[in-house]
């Protein structure tokens, strides 16, 4: 028994070799530069100090989370509503579905940053989307896109869609279709069958969708940098602008432990509301 | 056979350690002596520390060429940078660099020589508004390089020129204005709006540069440090804006225009300084000395788009060039330096733009 635990172990130990080095390590540093002293210019004074907490807890800080929190929010239940249906869409695709995709994962070659500078030709004011409705005559003078809250939407939508369309379709793929025949069976009509069978059994699928949306949405800056003209403003543009900018490090550091926490109560949260769930359909 | 061998090569190596430790003693007593007598005679290498593409590297080559110096040439992409490798001690170079501010802090920590102009005898070509300079009283310490400025580009077919900072807050040009994405580029336009001094930032002043850029938020289309392209396309018909930009601007959509504001408008200029660390000082006035030569100079600001400070380099210039609204804009008598300030200061800059674009 013993030895057997040592072999697992063992044959764990690359991954927590890995965890240590590039998780652990990491975050503990991070979380003891944010209580150390700022000497001006990135230097780092040993000494223990709450200012960066301080500085933290301003409302301006909290503002800008917010903001994050509810674009991330807006961003992905937008994608779980287009998500779902393409997801369903393509698990019956038959034929069709390996190539359907592979189309979902081709943006995923490219780096966000140029995908999303082709937004910004279709929706700046001179660009594609408002030169063809004024050329049709739906308006007269261009609607301002860029440089807009919509446009954070627009981009964290663009940008994180595959998150939540994969694992998505991947529990609609393993659907037990015999508890559709048996819900037929006993007399659903296929709205009652797909919101009684169907939606309670992939909702693992949702919830994971929504986790790995929502988690890189929530702290991402080149979306509000590049489609905003540096106007708005995210949870992840104060962080980096804390330690490229003012080379406050204590102060980076401190509202991304802080950012970190918020996100796990989230997530724990999140699971807990819709675990209970699942043990209802499961009864 | 084995044993005399060993014996050779052993006195071999003795020998060679004798004559690297006498050569080492020899070269820091000449390094000295060069230093103390200030003994006129040309070093076989010049280590130059410069801006990245901040030089015609012909240039360097024509000098190694004339003087039988070789040049050294690195670069950095920060003043920081620059001085953190200094200051750390691993680094030593004849020549560096720094910007304005920048200046005057390596002076007072004591990290500069102070200059021979006798061997820099060209420093009269620098045009005498760039002589004695607010970050370096009479020249003691730094030689200027190249200069540029912050002021207003604009669309001459969509608006009036502009005549002071106060034409951004213009209602009529609602999302078609971009300012400096660095807040203090910013948050001293908004000073000298106010006309207050840029460089003594107050609570009362900075509190009211905050409500003036709030107000000027409206307008604002983006926060941009390189809007050339917005210019080019006409998105944006007023910006603040590097002088270097606005070049680029101009070059390709001929609406464009740049002019310093009234208010005075900002400068920048970089300096040529001798930190305490080299031991060729001679060797870099004299390479200094050859910069300031008008035609290596004329060369230089063909190559980089700065303007230049070198009076008998702009003789030799074309009218195209000398013409150029974005190098040499007339520059008003209120137009200033950014001079150093705490990073306090520069703190509560940066939470103002926060601020600003959380609201």
């Amino acid at each position: 028994m013993i030895r057997n635990v040592r072999a697992a172990y063992l044959m764990l130990s690359p991954t927590l070799v890995w965890l240590l080095i590039f998780l652990v390590v990491p975050v503990g540093m991070i979380a003891v530069i944010s209580f150390t002293t700022n000497l001006g210019f990135g230097g780092i004074l040993y000494e223990f100090s709450t200012e960066a907490y301080r500085l933290a807890f301003s409302s301006l800080y909290a503002q800008a989370i917010w903001q994050s929190l509810w674009w991330s929010i807006v961003a992905t239940v937008i994608c779980g509503v287009i998500a779902y249906p393409f997801a369903y869409f393509i698990a019956h695709a038959g034929k069709w579905k390996n190539l359907l995709l592979l189309l979902v994962m081709v943006p995923f070659w490219t780096n966000l940053l140029i995908r999303l500078y082709s937004w910004i030709i279709l929706m700046n004011n001179q660009g594609v989307i408002n030169n063809i409705l004024m050329k049709i005559g739906i308006i007269d003078e261009p609607i301002t896109m860029l440089y807009t809250p919509f446009a954070v939407i627009i981009g964290l939508v663009y940008g994180f869609l595959p998150f939540m369309i994969l694992p998505i379709y991947a529990s609609i793929e393993q659907l037990d279709k015999t508890y559709l025949e048996a819900a037929e069976d006993l007399g659903a009509n296929p709205v009652k069958t797909f919101l009684t069978v169907t939606l309670p059994l992939t909702f693992p699928g949702v919830l994971s969708g929504t986790i790995i949306t929502f988690v890189p949405a929530v702290s991402v800056f080149v979306v509000t940098d590049l489609l905003t003209g540096g106007r708005l403003l995210m949870i992840g543009n104060v962080i980096r602008d804390a330690f490229l900018v003012e080379m406050n490090w204590q102060l980076g550091s401190a509202i991304s432990l802080l950012l970190m926490i918020l996100v796990l109560i989230s997530i724990v949260v999140l699971m807990k509301f819709t675990s209970s769930e699942d043990d209802s359909s499961l009864l | 056979m084995n044993r005399r061998w060993g014996l050779a090569a052993n006195i071999t190596f003795l020998l060679i350690f004798l004559a690297a430790c006498g050569g080492a003693n020899e070269s820091a007593t000449t390094a000295e002596e060069e230093n103390n007598t200030n003994q006129q005679e040309l070093a076989d290498e010049l280590y130059f520390f410069n801006w990245g593409e901040n030089i015609d590297p012909e240039i360097l080559e024509d000098f190694e060429k004339e003087y039988g110096v070789k040049v050294v040439y690195d670069t950095y992409s920060a003043n920081q940078e620059m001085i953190t490798k200094l200051s750390s001690g691993t680094v030593s170079y004849d020549i560096v660099v720094p910007t304005d501010y920048f200046v005057q802090q390596m002076i007072e920590e004591g990290m500069l020589q102070e200059l021979n102009m006798e061997n820099i005898p060209n420093f009269e070509n620098i045009e005498g508004e760039f002589q004695d300079p607010s970050f370096d009283p009479e020249n003691k310490y730094s030689v200027p390089y190249l200069y540029g400025s912050i002021g207003i580009a604009y669309n001459k077919e969509k608006i009036d020129k502009p005549d002071s900072w106060d034409s951004l807050w213009n209602p009529e040009y609602k999302d078609h204005v971009t300012i400096q994405e660095t807040p203090r580029e910013g948050v001293s336009m908004a000073l000298q709006k106010l006309g207050y001094d840029i460089n003594e930032p107050a609570e009362e002043t900075l509190a009211e540069a905050k409500s003036s850029l709030s107000d000027l938020k409206k307008n604002i289309l983006a926060y941009d440090s390189t809007p050339a392209d917005k210019l080019i396309n006409e998105e944006v018909w007023i910006a603040q804006v590097f002088s270097d930009q606005a070049g680029v601007a101009i070059g390709e959509n001929e609406n464009i225009d740049y002019v310093l504001p009234e208010d005075g408008g900002m400068l920048w200029m970089d300096n040529f300084v001798i930190p305490k660390t080299s031991k060729n000082k001679y060797t870099a006035e004299v390479f200094i000395n050859y910069m300031l030569e008008a035609e290596v100079s004329k060369k230089l600001t063909d190559a980089i788009p700065s303007s230049n400070p070198n009076a008998a380099a702009k003789e030799l210039m074309s009218e195209e060039q000398i013409n150029d609204p974005a190098s040499y804009p007339e520059i008003p008598e209120k137009a200033v330096f950014f001079e150093y300030l705490e990073p306090t200061e520069l703190g509560k800059m940066n939470q103002i733009y926060k601020e600003i674009k959380v609201e």
